[in-house]
């Protein structure tokens, strides 16, 4: 496919007018907006804020929110508000890590499996339903307990396992539907190869499902990631929303009245769910006209 | 119902209890070096008088730590059978099965309650909400519900405890019941168990809801177009009779296969749920295994954890057909 | 229709218009209809698919959902206009004075309930003290008349096969004795043998029972088969109405000539004959007489005006400008 500027400019048009459709669903922009919101919060917190968010000691401990700090200082000697920061965008990485591995594990599976067919489709859809039914945050806590020196990226890795399985599913039965239909077969008639068929025909027809379920993944991963943060099983050396919340239990701060310590990062955590919920909802709208109007 | 409807549900039930197994065994292994002296040495390391080696392969013996890999996997199988978990590190010689069995009744009893009132209410709410949705107050309340479901079950339990056991000390700060207290009767036994799980449960079902009600909304929504139910109305049915048994009915069914799906969900949610309130169960048993290090204690939990979401869940496949028509005539 | 005729018919249907909303304009589906049906009349409403047969037989039963409303009109029952009933009243109505089968019955019976339990709630929402035993004896009758197994009504609806859910709803329409029963497209997703069976079933109760039936197919040859009345809608417009032998033999617009000389003539070797052309846009329709485009009479008037309905026989009305009397 030659790539000139006439080209280019009817993608771009393409493109824009997509774009523009999604912009008008309210659903979409808010949810979008909501997260970007966040991401601008732990941005410049970080650039703003002068305390280290990790590095205990580094200011003195229990501080009640003054204006030098606006959220506190926690038992360990860390400024709550560049941790709450900070552990946002940590938090992001991890959920957004885990779910594009995920994502993109479960998008082969479904593939491969719901158009091929056959027994390779009938033992892949076993095994999706094994690490569906499977309680994932038990066998990761279990996971996490034994490798103990946990990073980020490792993180993510252990929260992918679990997190393919429900997108595998639904992708696939996606998959089904599609290969049925007429263009499908036309397009296999013609002689594309199946790869083809598969990014440049079936893909762009559900992508709004796709993007609706890329949605619920990374809510998922950040939940399952948040769970493990909460017990003391998340990375080492860094911060994350969950991690905060970790060390407020560990503190007792509900009942030292530290209202300050474990809210924010509840509250930060509520509005990136929220936002993930509210792109996910209207994209579920355009893929199925019928919610609408509802 | 066909066979291979039930060959496949057995062979992946299998499959996943042999999944769940495997990594219960494999796992700790996996790990170089050997766990019992990883343990010694870390008690060593925190000051702990530790006897020398031939404590080491004493215990070696006992946890058949010294025997080739394979048969350790047979001997691990056949204690599993045996319903032997294993024995505490941390609460040593306490055995886990012993350990877990005082904690599963406190989890059982939060779940169950929590589990069947959030499908009840949530179901229900998102059914009249889909039905009628027109009407503010439905809407107001089903809002609500979803954004305390975004808000997740850590949020909503430290807030209920804040709230409840803190700032309006109603309710207490946790435990399943108020630590050597005697009773006069059951009755006040079971009143004080009711009032300290109340937080708890409450924070399960508040957050529980909102994904209930979403997908029962959207059932019920899908199958108002539908021409039955457009009959239905031309047979001059009443509303309520059309609402319940023409639609409602309808999307009932489906839903409770979700029951045992999202059984793990609600598992592995209040975990964190018991940990905040210090609530006996399981999870508070994991978390503080986890916090240890007990790794048969760990492994024992996660077992059981796979077992009883896998089981119920294999049963309700197994049921399902039976109570719906569509499914059965197939 | 003369006026003669008024008081002893069982449904007038004046000036119906029914629109569908759509953004901001009106899909114009049914625009104007008037017609009336008779005690003991099988009256067979013929047509394209989208000239708005279905919508009019929703509009009558008031099972209209948006974005479909009236927008002018009334449909009077034994003189009790339906359009202007409150939804207790007409839920008195329903089933009891004029029931439906619709046109998709695959779907039109509930899957998690039995047969008989959606037949017998049917009547215990309006007849609460006839007893169960007497619900089976009506279910019955018609069930052998129409050759129905008697496991077909303990069974739940996946169990039956389609022509089997077909007759179910007709027994299930019936069973309350209507004066008025409107089957929409009773016979394309049928085979043959049930096609007969339904339609010997039809025939017999209005000999029998006097029920009148409104039968709406675009199959003009199961109208010929037995309706008594038809009338022929294009567009959302009434062509023609009039005896069944009458327009068959003399048929008078256009578009009538057209539908029945579409249908092939056993032992007759001649073209079958089309209309070029398709069905206009309803949200604007043509100007002047909607069929203008198509027709292969048209004059100029045609074009700039809407013609009106006219007599052209005793019982027998034409909406053509061909007939216009001078």
């Amino acid at each position: 496919m030659k790539l000139n500027s006439s080209r280019l400019k009817t993608l771009r048009n393409a493109v824009l007018s997509r774009l523009s459709f999604i912009r008008s669903n309210s659903y979409i922009s808010s949810g979008i907006g909501l997260l970007i919101g966040v991401v601008l919060f732990g941005v410049i917190g970080i650039l703003v804020i002068p305390y280290h968010p990790v590095r205990m000691g580094s200011v003195p401990r229990d501080l009640a929110p003054s204006f030098e700090h606006p959220l506190g200082t926690d038992s360990l000697g860390r400024d709550l508000l560049a941790q709450v920061c900070f552990g946002s965008l940590m938090s992001l990485q991890v959920g957004f890590l885990a779910g594009i591995i995920g994502f993109v594990a479960a998008l082969a599976v479904a593939f491969i499996g719901g158009y091929r067919g056959g027994n390779l489709d009938g033992g892949l859809t076993v095994l999706t339903e094994i690490f569906l039914t499977t309680p994932s945050l038990v066998i990761l806590i279990l996971l996490a307990s034994i490798v103990r020196k946990v990073e980020i990226l490792l993180m993510a890795l252990i929260i992918a396992i679990f997190a393919w399985a429900w997108p595998a599913k639904t992708i696939r039965a996606q998959v089904l539907s599609l290969r049925e239909r007429g263009f499908v077969y036309l397009a296999r008639l013609s002689g594309l190869s199946s790869i083809e068929i598969i990014v440049k025909h079936m893909i762009p027809n559900i992508l709004p499902f796709l993007g609706s379920y890329f949605a619920v993944v990374v809510n998922a991963a950040t939940l399952s990631a948040v769970g493990l943060e909460v017990i003391g099983l998340g990375p080492r050396h860094t911060t994350t929303l969950g991690i905060i919340f970790y060390w407020a239990m560990m503190h007792s701060a509900v009942t030292r009245g530290l209202i300050w310590w474990w809210l924010p990062p509840c509250i930060i955590l509520f509005l990136l769910f929220l936002s993930l919920f509210l792109i996910q909802r209207g994209l579920d709208e355009i893929a199925n006209p019928r919610l609408r109007g509802e | 119902m066909g066979l291979p409807y039930v060959i496949r549900r057995t062979m992946i039930y299998v499959l996943s209890l042999f999944g769940g197994v495997l990594i219960n065994f494999v796992l700790p292994r996996l790990v170089p070096g050997n766990p019992l002296q990883a343990k010694l040495l870390e008690l060593q390391r925190m000051g702990v008088r530790v006897a020398g080696q031939e404590f080491v392969d004493k215990y070696m013996k006992i946890f058949g730590l010294n025997e080739p890999l394979h048969i350790q996997f047979v001997n691990y199988i056949t204690s599993l059978i045996q319903g032997n978990l294993g024995i505490s590190i941390t609460r040593f010689p306490t055995e886990v099965r012993e350990l877990i069995a005082k904690h599963f009744p406190w989890t059982l009893g939060l779940l169950y309650v929590a589990h069947f009132t959030v499908f009840l209410v949530g179901v229900i709410l998102g059914a009249l909400v889909g039905w009628k949705s027109k009407s503010k107050l439905r809407k107001g309340v089903f809002m609500i519900f979803i954004i305390l479901s975004q808000m997740q079950y850590y949020t909503v339990a430290m807030t209920l405890l804040y709230v409840f056991a803190f700032l309006i000390p109603v309710f207490p700060i946790g435990a399943a019941y108020t630590y050597g207290a005697t009773y006069g009767n059951i009755l006040q036994y079971a009143w004080d168990i009711m009032w300290h799980a109340t937080l708890p449960a409450l924070s399960l079902v508040l957050v529980g809801i909102g994904g209930w009600s979403l997908a029962a909304r959207g059932l019920i929504v899908s199958v108002k177009g539908e021409d039955y139910l457009i009959l239905a109305k031309a047979k001059g049915l009443s509303e309520n009779r059309r609402f319940l048994f023409y639609a409602l009915k309808n999307t009932l069914l489906p839903q409770i296969t979700d029951l045992a799906i999202t059984m793990g969900f609600v598992a592995t949610g209040s975990i964190l749920v018991e940990v905040i309130f210090g609530y006996p169960g399981m999870g508070y048993l994991l978390y503080r295994a986890v916090t240890a290090l007990d790794y048969p204690l760990i492994q024992g939990i996660s077992i059981m954890y796979v077992f009883g979401v896998t089981t119920a869940g294999f049963v309700v496949d197994l049921m399902y057909p039976l109570i719906d028509p569509r499914v059965r005539y197939e | 229709m003369g006026t003669s005729n008024r008081a002893r018919a069982l449904l007038n249907v004046r000036n119906l218009r029914v629109y569908y909303r759509v953004r901001s304009s009106s899909v114009r589906a049914v625009d104007g209809v008037t017609f009336d049906v008779k005690p003991r009349e099988i009256f067979s409403i013929v047509g394209e698919s989208g000239c708005g047969k279905s919508t009019l037989a929703n509009a009558i039963i008031r099972l209209l959902e948006p974005p479909a409303y009236i927008a002018s009109g009334e449909v009077m029952l034994k003189d009790v206009n339906l359009l202007e009933l409150d939804d207790q009243r007409i839920n008195d109505f329903r089933w009891k004075e004029i029931s439906i089968l619709p046109q998709s019955a695959m779907n039109a019976l509930n899957p998690v309930m039995k047969v008989y339990d959606q037949i017998k709630d049917g009547v215990t929402a309006h007849e609460h003290r006839l007893p169960d035993n007497e619900i089976k004896k009506r279910v019955e009758f018609m069930a052998n008349k129409l050759m129905l197994p008697s496991y077909t009504f303990k069974s739940y609806p996946c169990q039956l096969s389609g022509g089997m859910r077909q007759r179910s709803l007709l027994v299930l329409a019936l069973i309350l004795d209507p004066s008025l029963v409107i089957i929409d497209e009773p016979t394309s997703a049928v085979d043959v043998v049930t096609q007969r069976k339904i339609l010997e079933f039809l025939r017999m109760r209005r000999d029998e029972a006097g029920t009148s039936i409104i039968l709406i197919t675009h199959d003009v040859a199961v109208t010929a088969e037995i309706a008594d009345t038809m009338m022929v809608m294009y567009a959302g417009k009434v062509c023609e109405i009039g005896d069944v032998v009458n327009i068959f033999e003399d048929p008078f617009h256009p578009y009538t000539k057209a539908l029945i000389e579409a249908v092939p003539v056993l032992g007759v070797k001649s073209e079958v004959k089309g209309l070029s052309g398709l069905p206009p846009d309803l949200i604007n329709p043509p100007s002047g007489c909607r069929f203008h485009p198509r027709c292969p009479d048209a004059i100029e008037v045609c074009r700039l005006e809407e013609p009106q309905l006219k007599e052209v026989k005793p019982n027998h009305v034409v909406m053509c400008h061909l007939y216009r009397r001078d």
